[in-house]
């Protein structure tokens, strides 16, 4: 704004002589609105003052020209700027002010008569026609604007009166076109018809049309000028018009396509010239007439027609319509043919005119999971869920609508699942959800599920507590209000409401379930604390519920060891092992547990009697970490090389980690080598080779090339890692860890000091080695 | 529930969408004893299946919500919005009319660029 007030009083300081001449160089370059803008400036500047007491001030003299000149300057970019214009009631109030500023130029009246011819304001054309004529009589230009004018006004007989006076050398091609409309208008002059046969194409041609002589007037219509230049908008008026009426003619002998072409062709020169001739308006009602003949035999056909219809005017409802209408059928036939993708463009397409449709998002939501692409698919659920909640309480009457709306927010919350999305979005979602339905007890207990998820028991109690109010407390509800109390740190209430659970409906195995899970919990806690008493209840507790539940007859057996009660332990772990005699697993747990209280001959009779029911890689690795455990490592590695005969890669892995972890790295060379020769494309056994000698400081520092062994393995598996779909993300992280390595400073101390990326060391931490391990265990078990 | 084996349910009971538990139970009942299981076992399973899918409400709400509308799967007469204004016949006034225009035009655009047409 600031910057516009300053240019205006630059302006302003320019002198008016020159401002006129600059405007004057505007209007030559066609910078009309530029020339008027500088022009009403000088106006201003230098029209006539009087003083106070209405004396008038003479203009100075340096101001007389430009107050002369800038009137019909005016005038002229007014006149000059209608031309520009497409819409005649603009080119009218345009040419009225160029006429006002120059009232003497005839040229300016006679636009603005035709202007009205446009505007259907024959009377006021003649009349505008009639001054210039007074104003100039004989003058040709203006005799031909007065015929004009009385051909507009239906007198055709004065019109051939003037026409008849023209002299025969003054008979050119307005004079042609004139004698054709008053041909038109029922003047029966022969030597007019002779000399229009004669004339141009579009009037010669028109004249046989008017006749009902299509094919001649086909004939004419068809030969256009030959063009070697861009056509002046005089020339596009004719040679649009022309293209109309073949279109007109091809569409009467029912070749639509080229109708099409022609009108396509008319109407894009009209455009370019602005022009504003009556047949445009015609053309939709052509478009729509051909869409709905064709319609059943040529669909796209049809499509082209509402697409030319809405070229001319994008508000055309009908046209908008058909062509939803009609992409919605072609989306369909895709779908019913199983183009998804297809369907699924097309209804992309759709959306983008109508983004509230729920069919739409509907059937985009389905065709994208069709296609796997669950995040779209996901959008699309999401914005039918906001529909409908919306929606909810005016379609409650609707048959299923609640069930179809729950439906939907069941998707939304699996696929979020699914994606991956934080969880605090999908409570989110869910409780967007329970606004629209507070009722609803099963987005409630999603909620109080995602809730706990999370890590926010506090929040999923207050859902409980609304669950119970509103429909009284079950073994479920009860069972989620314990482990929220459980999560809260609550142990003693969650403890009551556990039982409570139980108690509500002995029968749910839910409720007991998550009632021995819980007390299993309570059991450790009490051990941690010393109070075996109290742990030892607990596992009472646990057998009273359940008496085969194994983890209390181990944890029991275990706490009698401890307390020297081998009997009661031995009998307890019979109890374990008949529960399934067949059992390896069962034996080898209680051999873990002799072995853990050095009950070093019990402990080898149930891993022989394991062995002997399942000598399988997973037994035996089983007993070689019981042994680790209790730092046995001889005996530990004895059980692990028995895996690695017949064990797969992961459990090499698995082995070469739980070393790591027991502080062995020393001696997984063996296993590792195993895991690459079973797997030569596996990365994770390099990354483990490199990690345990970089953490080992002695073996960094005993064993010549150490750190450059270890950065080679680093180098191994990145190149591995890159050529897997499964590892290529990694790839990056370990070319990031290789480089930190090679970066650090020498000296084993400063390499330790240097700080490795903790997700490669931390235990505790989810890193994602471990998480992808597991995954490829899961797949190789697939396989 | 499987999207891509999802067939129309309704289209192999013969109901609209809109169909009561009623007509629906009927509609399978007729259609059972035209294809008995003994006679037409394979055309038995299909009705049977497509009887389940929108027996109960549960059921019926995602087989709703799941299945595209064939009804729209083609563009018919029916369908069409008609626009309503025929294109008005060429007629010599017309085509009068029309010449008058196209004169005011070059006649205004001689005027004001005094370019001869």
């Amino acid at each position: 704004m600031a910057t516009k007030k300053k240019r205006a009083k630059q302006i302003r300081q320019i002198q008016p002589a020159e401002l006129v001449k600059l405007a004057e160089d505007h209007l030559n370059r066609g910078q009309i609105d530029e020339a008027i803008q500088n022009l009403r400036l000088v106006e201003k500047e230098v029209q006539p003052r009087v003083t106070a007491d209405g004396r008038k001030i003479s203009t100075p003299p340096h101001m007389v020209v430009a107050q002369a000149a800038t009137p019909p300057l005016l005038a002229r970019a007014f006149s000059a700027r209608s031309l520009n214009v497409a819409d005649p009631k603009q080119k009218l109030e345009d040419l009225e002010v160029a006429v006002k500023y120059a009232p003497e130029e005839i040229r300016y009246r006679i636009a603005m008569g035709a202007c009205r011819i446009l505007l259907g304001q024959s009377e006021a054309a003649r009349s505008d026609f009639g001054k210039a004529e007074e104003a100039r009589p004989g003058d040709a230009f203006t005799t031909r604007a007065f015929t004009l004018g009385l051909l507009a006004t239906g007198q055709a007989r004065e019109a051939g009166g003037l026409l008849n006076q023209w002299p025969e050398d003054r008979r050119d091609e307005s004079w042609r076109r004139l004698a054709a409309i008053q041909r038109l208008s029922g003047g029966e002059d022969r030597d007019q018809l002779r000399a229009i046969s004669d004339g141009d194409h579009l009037s010669s041609g028109l004249s046989h049309l008017a006749r009902g002589e299509n094919d001649r007037a086909l004939e004419k219509l068809a030969a256009l000028p030959a063009m070697d230049h861009n056509p002046s908008r005089a020339e596009a008026a004719q040679i649009a018009t022309q293209f109309f009426y073949n279109g007109w003619l091809s569409f009467n002998a029912l070749h639509y396509q080229a109708a099409i072409a022609s009108w396509r062709e008319a109407n894009r020169l009209s455009q370019t010239h602005q022009l504003r001739l009556p047949w445009r308006d015609r053309l939709a009602s052509c478009y729509h007439k051909i869409a709905e003949t064709v319609l059943e035999e040529d669909l796209s056909l049809a499509i082209e027609c509402w697409q030319e219809a809405l070229k001319l005017s994008p508000d055309d409802k009908t046209a908008q319509a058909n062509l939803a209408a009609t992409r919605q059928a072609q989306a369909g036939e895709a779908w019913r043919k199983g183009k998804i993708e297809q369907a699924v463009a097309l209804w992309l397409e759709l959306l983008k005119h109508d983004p509230q449709d729920e069919l739409l998002s509907r059937n985009l939501a389905v065709g994208c999971e069709r296609l796997g692409r669950k995040t779209e698919a996901l959008m699309h659920w999401r914005a039918l869920a906001r529909v409908w909640r919306r929606q909810a309480k005016q379609r409650s009457g609707e048959l299923g609508f609640k069930e179809r709306l729950l439906k939907v927010e069941e998707r939304v919350v699996n696929l979020m699942l699914e994606v991956g999305m934080d969880g605090q979005e999908i409570v989110n979602e869910l409780e967007a959800a329970l606004k629209f339905d507070p009722d609803n007890l099963d987005l409630r207990r999603q909620t109080v599920e995602q809730l706990l998820e999370i890590g926010k028991p506090h929040a999923a109690m207050k859902h409980l507590d609304a669950m119970e109010r509103q429909s009284g407390v079950s073994a479920e509800s009860l069972t989620q209000k314990g482990m929220t109390l459980d999560m809260m740190g609550r142990h003693a209430d969650a403890r009551k409401i556990f039982e409570q659970a139980v108690a509500h409906d002995p029968s749910d195995a839910l409720a007991r379930r998550n009632f021995l899970i819980f007390l299993t919990q309570e059991a450790v806690r009490a051990d941690n604390r010393h109070d075996k008493k109290r742990a030892m209840e607990i596992c009472q507790r646990q057998l009273s519920l359940d008496q085969n539940y194994e983890p209390a007859l181990a944890f029991l057996a275990s706490l009698h060891l401890d307390s020297k009660r081998k009997a009661d332990a031995k009998e307890l772990l019979q109890r374990l092992i008949s529960t399934d005699p067949k059992s390896p697993q069962k034996r080898a747990l209680a051999g873990s547990i002799y072995l853990r209280h050095k009950m070093r001959k019990e402990a080898e009779a149930m891993f022989k009697e394991a062995t002997n029911l399942e000598s399988s890689p997973a037994c035996f690795f089983f007993i070689g970490l019981s042994y680790l455990e209790v730092e046995e490592v001889k005996q530990a590695l004895k059980y692990f090389d028995r895996v690695a005969e017949k064990g797969d890669v992961d459990i090499m892995i698995e082995i070469a980690l739980r070393l790591v972890d027991a502080g062995y790295p020393k001696e997984i060379d063996r296993y590792l080598n195993k895991a690459i020769k079973l797997d030569p494309s596996h990365p994770t056994p390099h990354v483990i080779k490199a990690i345990s000698r970089l953490l080992n400081p002695l073996t960094l520092l005993l064993e010549p090339n150490g750190l450059k062994n270890a950065l080679k393995e680093l180098e191994e598996a990145e190149r591995l890692a890159a050529g897997s779909e499964e590892y290529k993300d990694i790839s990056s992280e370990l070319s990031q860890i290789r480089r930190h390595l090679e970066e650090a400073p020498p000296g084993i101390a400063d390499l330790i000091g240097a700080g490795l990326p903790p997700f490669l060391f931390d235990d505790d931490d989810d890193d994602s080695f471990t998480e992808r391990r597991k995954r490829s265990r899961k797949k190789r078990g697939r396989k | 529930m499987n999207l891509a084996a999802l067939e129309n349910p309704y289209k192999i009971l013969g109901v609209e969408r809109t169909a009561s538990e009623s007509e629906i139970k009927q509609a399978y009942f007729a259609l059972v004893r035209e294809h008995p299981p003994e006679r037409d076992p394979e055309g038995f399973k299909r009705i049977r299946a497509a009887y389940e899918k929108l027996r109960a409400g549960g059921e019926r709400a995602e087989t709703d919500l799941l299945l595209i509308d064939e009804k729209n799967a083609a563009m018919s007469a029916e369908k069409l919005q008609r626009y309503g204004v025929e294109p008005p016949a060429i007629t010599p006034d017309l085509i009068k009319s029309d010449l008058i225009a196209l004169e005011a035009v070059l006649l205004m655009e001689e005027a004001i660029t005094g370019n001869r047409n």
